[in-house]
């Protein structure tokens, strides 16, 4: 998860084209994602960025189909996942493949440790449950291994905790014993939905140091799902903001930082409370104006236009713009993307 | 010089924890223990902590939501802690709160109207009927609402609206001291913004007083006059916002603000990572409650609860080791 150049050309882990999700609501189809096209390489982070109702976290589930099947959800498009020399499309395979697939080459870790463990089983029987299955490890070899993973996730006295009950550990140490359980099996792909939004701000750098460190040992890919952009400077080496269902930007994360270049990234970026004092206090932070639309009602044209400073009557309501390239590694979905990067010119 | 408009001085609270055995005492949790905080008037104070310090509960102590089970709390000369429901109610006119949930904190089945004028039936029952109706088209105004939205209900309002809701029940009856607890961390980003906004300009033409309750430490940086830090239900270091941030004088301190996750990469700085959790509020460390994570604890830690002392300029601190060079979040030259 450094900042320095990209890394060398590798097969991607990972390789979405065109993922599109629509629901079947009482109001009629609502298309929650569209046009979600990205690939991720090994030891690469990518994370993902937006506010509630971005469509994010649906994403994330859509990709190791944990989504409801029809007729309540159509997912379409290509996941592309290489595992073992081989790609399979996490779209259109198997129940079974999909099976031996989730938890073995691909997890995830969510964002509410509270309730993503089962509260009738032990961490170690959870753990060892994973790498019996797909490993097909003996009850007491796959246990030792369980216990091993809570060793490497920081656990202090693992034997022990290993048959403690989820209600006995606190959040920080449950979110460690979901990690250890998605890294059971030596997967090439995490995926984590804000993994530690739940999480004190000490217990969150614990979180967050632990996750480089193994990804620094294993070459993981990771998806890192969050609305902090604080926590994207620290882990990202690409970044994708969503903005009501659509990819908006994508960036290496140097870049979004230092240019960003869609209106909404650029709102949402000075929007971030930094530390300042009271003597700025007459200065109001900069904010969006406005809410996120529903996915119900998005605006014609650009979604992010009503709320958008460069509003231009005429372009960006009539036709939805592209992501299209910028620069080199940055895409950007405006209109209007030229003549913004004219006035940063200027500046 | 004036007094301070809140005095607490030495409050605690605990509350009866699990029976550890069946015919035992309950066990006890002390949520705050032992904590002494004034606020002067016109000030914004931050109590920022992780959860479990108690933050909540003192904000909860003060609005009289919960008793104390000792100590007191002095509200503009008037010893309040142990005052009964009838000798209170003209002081909860004076005393308003605004809740983290937007959703939760607003009854699904009364009309913004029939929510912000609630509070004006209890405190000026001689309002008329349409001074009432002036009196929250006036504070939908001031909360940057359309006074149209009266007749409406929560559910057609989006969170950040809800929370300008919420924002208006609270000061329709003209507050001193405004209890914000979390009011911004149930918000999307963009949203925070506006929010933090309205509630500083309110700040300034109401002449308001307000104890800010965050674990969102850039936040709290942005609106303080000073800052609390809370840690196991007790205060570990009060100082004017801006001296916290550059000369932080307790180890608690230095973690929690390197822990902050900073969104500009060229500003990045060496983590400090604290090990392990914050120890239960059952049983609490002897001693200093934060020498089981702390970097700098030696054995006299052990010994004695640190008392609150100065450091500086309206600074306080509750560390014994005076030795110090704690690293800033602010170097002096951003």
């Amino acid at each position: 998860m450094s900042t320095a150049e990209p890394k060398p050309a590798a097969p991607p882990v990972l390789q979405v084209s065109d993922l599109e999700i629509t629901f079947n609501t009482r109001a009629g189809p609502v298309r929650a994602v569209r046009d979600v096209n990205f690939q991720i390489a090994k030891g690469e982070t990518l994370a993902i960025v937006g506010e509630s109702g971005s469509g994010k976290s649906v994403t994330s589930l859509a990709m190791l189909r944990l989504l409801p099947g029809a007729p309540f959800c159509k997912v379409s498009g290509q996941v592309l996942l290489s595992h073992e020399g081989r790609q399979t499309d996490l779209v259109t395979c198997s129940a079974d493949d999909m099976r031996a697939i989730r938890g073995r080459h691909a997890s995830i870790v969510f964002q509410e440790p509270m309730t993503s463990l089962n509260p009738v089983h032990t961490a170690g029987t959870q753990i060892a449950e994973s790498i019996r299955r797909h490993i097909g490890l003996g009850q007491r070899a796959a246990m030792e291994r369980a216990i091993e993973l809570l060793d490497l996730v920081g656990i202090p006295d693992p034997r022990r905790r290993a048959a403690s009950f989820p209600h006995e550990m606190s959040g920080g140490m449950r979110q460690r014993v979901m990690i250890a359980l998605a890294l059971a099996c030596d997967p090439s792909l995490l995926i984590a939905d804000e993994p530690t939004t739940a999480l004190d701000v000490t217990i969150q750098a614990q979180i967050i140091e632990l996750m480089k460190d193994i990804q620094a040992r294993t070459d993981l890919a990771i998806i890192f799902i969050t609305h902090n952009l604080g926590v994207v400077a620290d882990v990202a080496d690409k970044v994708m903001v969503m903005y009501a269902g659509s990819p908006v930007e994508t960036a290496p994360v140097a870049d979004l930082f230092e240019r960003p270049l869609m209106p909404y990234t650029r709102g949402l970026l000075q929007s971030v409370p930094r530390i300042t004092f009271s003597a700025s206090r007459g200065q109001p932070l900069p904010a969006i104006r406005g809410t996120v639309p529903s996915p119900l009602a998005l605006p014609q044209g650009c979604s992010f236009g009503p709320r958008c400073d460069w509003f231009l009557s005429g372009t960006c309501d009539a036709d939805t713009p592209l992501l299209q390239p910028v620069q080199r590694g940055h895409d950007v979905r405006c209109h209007r993307c030229e003549t913004i990067l004219k006035e940063l010119a200027i500046q | 010089m004036t007094s301070p408009l809140v005095e607490l001085n030495n409050i605690s609270r605990h509350f009866p924890g699990k029976r550890t055995s069946l015919f035992g005492p309950p066990e006890t949790v002390r949520a705050v223990d032992g904590l002494s905080l004034r606020i002067n008037r016109g000030e914004v104070l931050s109590l920022v902590g992780e959860s479990g310090s108690g933050k909540s509960t003192v904000g909860k102590a003060l609005m009289r939501l919960t008793d104390l089970t000792a100590g007191e709390i002095v509200f503009d000369g008037q010893e309040i802690s142990r005052f009964d429901r009838a000798r209170m109610r003209p002081l909860r006119r004076r005393i308003q709160m605004v809740f983290q949930d937007p959703y939760a904190s607003l009854n699904p089945k009364a009309s913004v109207a029939d929510t912000l004028a609630a509070p004006l039936e209890i405190h000026e029952p001689d309002l008329t009927r349409a001074q009432r109706q002036d009196r929250v088209a006036d504070i939908l105004e001031t909360v940057g609402l359309s006074p149209d939205f009266a007749a409406r209900y929560p559910h057609e309002f989006s969170g950040g609206q809800r929370q300008r809701i919420g924002l208006a029940r609270a000061l329709i009856t003209k507050p001193d001291l405004l209890v914000a607890d979390e009011p911004i961390s149930a918000l999307d980003v963009s949203v925070q913004a506006q929010v933090i906004n309205l509630l500083l300009e309110l700040q300034q033409r109401l002449g308001l007083t307000i104890l800010f309750i965050s674990h969102d430490l850039s936040v709290v940086s942005h609106i303080s006059d000073r800052i609390a830090v809370m840690y196991l239900g007790r205060v570990v270091e009060v100082a004017p916002a801006e001296a916290l941030f550059r000369a932080p004088r307790h180890p608690y301190t230095e973690a929690l603000l390197s822990a902050i996750p900073e969104p500009d990469m060229r500003a990045r700085r060496k983590r400090m990572i604290l090990k392990g959790d914050i120890p239960s509020p059952v049983n609490p460390p002897s001693g200093c409650s934060f020498r089981t994570r702390c970097p700098y604890a030696i054995a006299e830690c052990a010994n004695a609860r640190p008392l609150l002392e100065p450091a500086g300029p309206g600074h306080l601190k509750a560390c014994i080791r005076d030795d110090l060079d704690l690293s800033p979040a602010l170097t002096s030259d951003t």
